[in-house]
């Protein structure tokens, strides 16, 4: 399936040390090798509509290299879609690489400038779900790669079996983003079964109204956010995959709505999508065509609380000058640290705009 | 006063006349009238006094004649009881008074009244009306004669009777045959106009006059079959000779004609040729046959009698007559006829010739299967002779009936020259929609509406598979192997068979259709391409077609069209898809005056062959299809052009590079896009998961229904509900939401025309530019509050819609309380 010659390893082995402008340069320095592997497939595609870039933003895994994509990407189509996988740090634990917020910050201004959309994953939440749903403490790579791995074969199972609605990026995306400096996603998934995740429980059968109930409890969500008074959705679409009855569906809908479960933006129209999909014909297994998952996709405005915590962590150890010194070797910092800085203000810019649509109350506020 | 009884005397002397010999002298016939006539006006008088009441005759019988307490009294007393509660029998009184007069002056016992309570009897089952009256009234007016005993008072009669036993022997068969003979006298009543209501034609028999009375019961008795014979053949041969007269063709009296019209044009065989019909010929010859079996009995009757005259004319001639005809007397010549016994003879043929003429008579305005059922009526009757006699004439006359219904049910060819089958054809063209029509009327009554139900679908059905489905071989080798059909005639089998051969027939047309007519698969193809089921074909097709069908109408060629088509089909997965379905699409223009651009005029269409064509796609549906297909196809658009917007708007974001100035033009641009991408994706997710999958759904349902064993009808009503519930659903059905809807739809899609003026301003820089920039704005801003407005109105006006999915589309359009909050609004 996948081609050998598309598949770059470096040479040298390892990586960047840690090190965002060590990554980023050698991704500049290996941009032919890249570029030709990524050419040669778009002229093999009939209809190329955009990229996927799986990477982590903290440094280690793509942040640097990654970054260097986007924009070279971005120069090369411009009119091609890009998304990303974006595995955010783990918030609540410490992590052991200590410039992590350097490598964030920069990574993140380049999600904010050149992508349509980012789905945000953070190694917290993938090891709170990995513990639920696998009963491990310590998750492998693997294991958790598995998780992330079900979303992003859920999230284009429209565009792969297509029905109705969402048969192409475009459709999802537009559907997500009304705003295009807002297009940090977030999502979970549900039930995790052993039909994609080995050592998955059994899962009993589950209705229309569990799954998207289960869907929008943070608990689920595979990225820990913060949430305010204020936040809220800017849109939420639900793929649900298997056999469901449409009436389900309206049920649940209708529930959700009565319970005010999901709290959207009031000052535009927006409603809870729901997208029906089925499932590939290839998996044979008995159970899963009776089962039923879910998975959404959601526009968050307390997706902000981690570009927050971030933005925090960054002016804490720019504040002390800390590890600079690594970065000021790499060509793009040989001449001062305006980058940081640059980068730090699209940030705020990306965490204005989620606050001013939180802050954009309707003209008159609701009776009753 | 006197006039009257002048007339009276005129009778008695009459009477007197002809009870006295024939040499009587005058005046002792006179003198005998005379005191008849005492008789009667002392009778009178005393009954004007108010003496003679029932009860005084009955007591002075019974004092003076009979002895009071004596067994005979008694008898009397049960005899009279029963004459008077015999509402047939007037004047009780008078004529027990006359009696009681009579046995004064003859010593009369009580056989002539019991005899004259038979002759009563007998009176009741004549058909007055039929007969002539003068002698009926005879008997009433008979005075008192001058003779000693019963047995000379019998003598009498013999000897006096104008026409003699032997010549009414003679007579009688001839009669008997309905032709005129010397004593009996046919009367055929011109002024009784009333053929056509189908009432008697009027004949009647005129008895001779001089016939002694206890004749007249008998003779009513045994002449009532030739009065009947006459009239049968004579309504049989009118209508004979009317339709020959018609149709210049001379159909044979009495064979069957049975040359049913080839088998090959059964259907120019219109049911207006005015020949009689298949059932009345096969009544006319079951009819000619009891007839002709009736004459039989008539020849019979006929070869007694002149065996009876030979041995009189060796014998002494008057004491054989006497005794033969009598019948009173203890015959030695058993075998010798007589009238009484001629009348036992005819018992039967004259009940039977009666239920015979009842039918005809009954049967002259009915056709077909009234016939029969009017015959089926009569086999239930409590006579067994009569259900017999019914049954046995059924079994004749329905055979036609059995021959049609056979050749329906077998290959559902109609041979019904006539009309006179319980299936009619309806409209000649056409193939199937009314085609056949079941008439009621004609279905006879021996067949339960279901089965006649069954049968017509049977034949019908079997029509479909012959000339729609093109599969004769099939029809042709279930007859051959299947001879089940060529002996009907038992109903109890019949309703066995129509059960078994409905059941074979739906299922083999079933199987025809999913097979061999690929009906599933042609039903999928319609939702996939006119429903826009296959989202990624259409997907392909919009973006192919798309810079196509920007350009006018009027430059669009159809070939272009038809090769985006093939581009769409080819490099999606609709290339897996069966062929059969893949050559069924098309795609073309709609007559020019649908729009102006390419989009308004461009469909797809989907074409079957026979029989698809009468099952799921006939020219209702199809327009059904395009309307719904253009729907659709209009939503389609609408979307694209929105994500057009967006792709616009989010790629010319990226970079950072957009000038601050112009962020909050560009704010509200994206605001009223996002409002737009909101309803259009709502709207498709109704009508393609709540509208068209629903009903998909639910017309699955149906066609599996009973084990997916439908008729041709059934399946045709079960599809039109599926398009009836999406067109209504799916807002089209009328109404005014429709119109708001084209409205928004018409919003958005002039939206995306100024935002890509917009876009390409991006930054104005000259005063020009400026101004133009504004105008664009200004104009999405007037947009903006059009399509606010209107969905605010369409939610409002969906809200109240009866339908549940209906209202659902309006929960999910104002899903976090937009639209009631703007309504509030606006209306404070």
């Amino acid at each position: 399936m996948y081609n050998p010659e598309n598949i770059y390893i470096s040479p040298q082995g390892g990586g960047a040390g840690n090190n965002w402008g060590a990554g980023y340069h050698s991704g500049e320095r290996i941009s032919e090798e890249l570029m030709d592997m990524l050419d040669r497939e778009a002229d093999g595609s009939d209809s190329l509509e955009g990229f996927m870039l799986l990477h982590s933003i903290a440094g280690g895994t793509g942040s640097g290299v990654g970054s260097f994509l986007l924009e070279r990407l971005n120069d090369r189509f411009p009119k091609k879609l890009i998304q990303t996988y974006s595995v955010f740090p783990a918030s609540n634990q410490v992590s052991d690489v200590v410039v992590q917020p350097y490598n964030s910050i920069l990574t993140l201004k380049r999600l904010a400038l050149h992508a349509d959309s980012v789905i945000v994953i953070d190694n917290g939440a993938l090891t709170r779900i990995a513990a639920d749903t696998l009963n491990v403490q310590s998750p492998t790579f693997a294991q958790t790669n598995q998780l992330v791995s079900t979303v992003m074969s859920a999230s284009t199972s429209t565009l792969r079996y297509p029905g109705y609605l969402h048969n192409d990026l475009a459709s999802i995306m537009a559907s997500l983003i009304p705003f295009p400096k807002a297009h940090f996603l977030m999502t979970s998934y549900t039930p995790f079964t052993n039909d994609t995740v080995d050592q998955a429980k059994l899962v009993r059968k589950t209705t229309v109204l569990d799954i998207m109930r289960r869907l929008l409890q943070p608990k689920n969500r595979m990225v820990s956010t913060a949430q305010s008074k204020t936040s809220c959705y800017i849109s939420l679409l639900n793929i649900i995959q298997g056999e469901v009855d449409p009436t389900d569906i309206h049920k649940s809908l209708l529930r959700i709505r009565e319970r005010n479960l999901a709290n959207f933006l009031p000052s535009s129209p927006a409603s809870l999508q729901i997208s029906l999909a089925r499932r590939s014909p290839y998996t044979t297994t008995t159970l899963s065509n009776s089962r039923i998952s879910g998975l959404m996709l959601a526009n968050h405005t307390s997706i902000t609380s981690l570009f927050q915590r971030s933005l925090d962590q960054f002016d804490r150890l720019l504040r002390r000058q800390a590890f600079i010194e690594q970065y000021k070797k790499q060509p793009m910092f040989e001449n001062g640290l305006e980058e940081f800085d640059d980068s730090r203000e699209i940030l705020r810019s990306v965490i204005k705009e989620y606050k001013d649509l939180e802050q954009e109350v309707p003209e008159e506020p609701l009776e009753n | 006063m006197s006039s009257n009884d002048d007339e009276i005397f005129d009778l008695v002397q009459r009477l007197v006349l002809s009870v006295l010999q024939p040499d009587a002298s005058h005046q002792r016939v006179n003198f005998l009238a005379d005191e008849c006539m005492q008789l009667l006006v002392e009778a009178s008088a005393n009954r004007d006094n108010q003496y003679y009441t029932l009860q005084d005759i009955a007591g002075d019988i019974e004092k003076h004649l009979l002895g009071p307490g004596t067994d005979v009294a008694v008898r009397f007393n049960n005899l009279l009881s029963r004459l008077v509660s015999n509402r047939n029998v007037n004047n009780v009184s008078e004529q027990l008074e006359f009696l009681s007069s009579m046995a004064y002056v003859e010593n009369q016992d009580q056989a002539l009244a019991a005899e004259a309570n038979t002759k009563f009897k007998v009176a009741d089952e004549i058909d007055y009306q039929r007969l002539p009256r003068g002698p009926g009234s005879r008997p009433r007016s008979r005075g008192p004669v001058d003779i000693n005993s019963p047995g000379i008072y019998i003598q009498a009669l013999h000897d006096e009777q104008v026409p003699s036993m032997e010549e009414l022997m003679i007579d009688l068969p001839f009669a008997l045959q309905g032709l005129k003979t010397n004593h009996f006298k046919w009367i055929t009543n011109k002024n009784r106009d009333r053929i056509s209501a189908g009432s008697s034609p009027g004949v009647s028999l005129e008895i001779p006059s001089t016939l002694p009375f206890p004749l007249i019961s008998l003779s009513y008795q045994l002449l009532e079959p030739g009065l009947l014979y006459k009239e049968i053949r004579s309504m049989i041969e009118a209508k004979e000779t009317e339709s020959d007269e018609s149709n210049a063709r001379g159909g044979t009296a009495n064979g069957r004609t049975e040359q049913a019209p080839s088998h090959s044009t059964p259907i120019s065989a219109g049911p207006s040729l005015p020949r009689p019909s298949l059932v009345r010929q096969s009544l006319k010859s079951a009819i000619d046959q009891e007839l002709n079996s009736y004459l039989a009995l008539v020849g019979y009757i006929e070869n007694e009698a002149r065996k009876t005259m030979r041995v009189n004319d060796s014998d002494d001639a008057t004491t054989a007559t006497r005794t033969a005809t009598s019948g009173l007397d203890e015959s030695s010549h058993k075998s010798l006829l007589t009238i009484r016994k001629c009348v036992s003879l005819l018992r039967e043929a004259t009940i039977g010739l009666r239920l015979l003429h009842s039918i005809v008579r009954q049967s002259e305005s009915l056709k077909g299967g009234q016939i029969l059922s009017l015959l089926h009526k009569s086999s239930y009757n409590g006579d067994e002779y009569i259900s017999l006699f019914a049954k046995k004439l059924l079994g004749k006359v329905s055979k036609p009936f059995y021959e049609i219904l056979s050749e329906w049910i077998s290959s559902g060819r109609l041979v019904d020259p006539y009309g006179e089958f319980f299936v009619r054809i309806g409209s000649a063209n056409a193939i199937w929609n009314n085609r056949f029509v079941f008439d009621q009327d004609l279905v006879p009554s021996f067949m339960s509406a279901n089965i006649a139900r069954q049968a017509f679908e049977t034949g019908k059905t079997l029509y479909f598979i012959r000339v729609a489905c093109d599969d004769n071989e099939w029809i042709v080798t279930r007859r051959r192997d299947h001879n089940l059909w060529a002996s009907i005639n038992d109903y109890t089998k019949l309703e066995n068979q129509i059960f078994l051969g409905y059941d074979q027939v739906v299922e083999h047309l079933n199987h025809l259709l999913r097979t061999k007519f690929h009906l599933d698969l042609h039903l999928q193809g319609l939702k996939d391409y006119l429903l826009l089921g296959k989202g990624d074909f259409v997907q392909l097709l919009v973006e192919e077609a798309a810079p196509t069908l920007d350009q006018p109408a009027a430059s669009l060629l159809r070939h272009h069209l038809t090769s985006m088509l093939e581009t769409a089909i080819r490099s999606s997965n609709a290339q897996f898809d069966s062929p059969e379905v893949l050559k069924s699409v098309d795609a073309r223009m709609l007559e020019l005056g649908h729009g102006d651009i390419g989009w308004e005029v461009f469909t797809l269409e989907y074409r079957v062959e026979q029989p698809l064509d009468i099952v799921i796609l006939d020219s209702r549906s199809s327009r059904q299809y395009l309307r719904v297909f253009n729907f659709l196809w209009r939503i389609k658009w609408a979307s694209f052009s929105l994500y057009y917007v967006w792709k616009l708007l989010a790629i010319s974001h990226r970079g950072g590079q957009v000038d601050k100035s112009y962020e909050e033009p560009w704010r509200q641009v994206r605001c009223t896009c996002q409002e737009m991408m909101h309803f259009i994706s709502e709207l498709q997710y109704y009508i393609n998961y709540e509208v068209v999958e629903m009903s998909w759904s639910a017309l699955q349902k149906e066609l599996a229904k009973g084990g997916g064993r439908l008729t041709v009808d059934e399946t045709i009503e079960s599809h039109r509900k599926y398009l009836k519930q999406i067109t209504h659903k799916g807002l089209l059905g009328g109404g005014s939401l429709i119109g708001e809807l084209h409205e928004i739809i018409k919003d958005v899609l002039s939206f995306r025309s100024l935002v890509e003026g917009m876009h390409n301003l991006s930054t104005p820089r000259t005063t020009d530019e400026l101004a133009r920039f504004e105008t664009l704005l200004k104009g999405i801003n007037g947009l903006q509050h059009n399509f606010a407005t209107n969905v605010e109105n369409l939610v409002h006006k969906l809200k109240q819609e009866e339908d549940s999915e209906m209202r659902f589309l309006a929960v999910r359009l104002d899903f976090n309380g937009y639209y009631t909050r703007q309504r509030l609004l606006r209306t404070k």
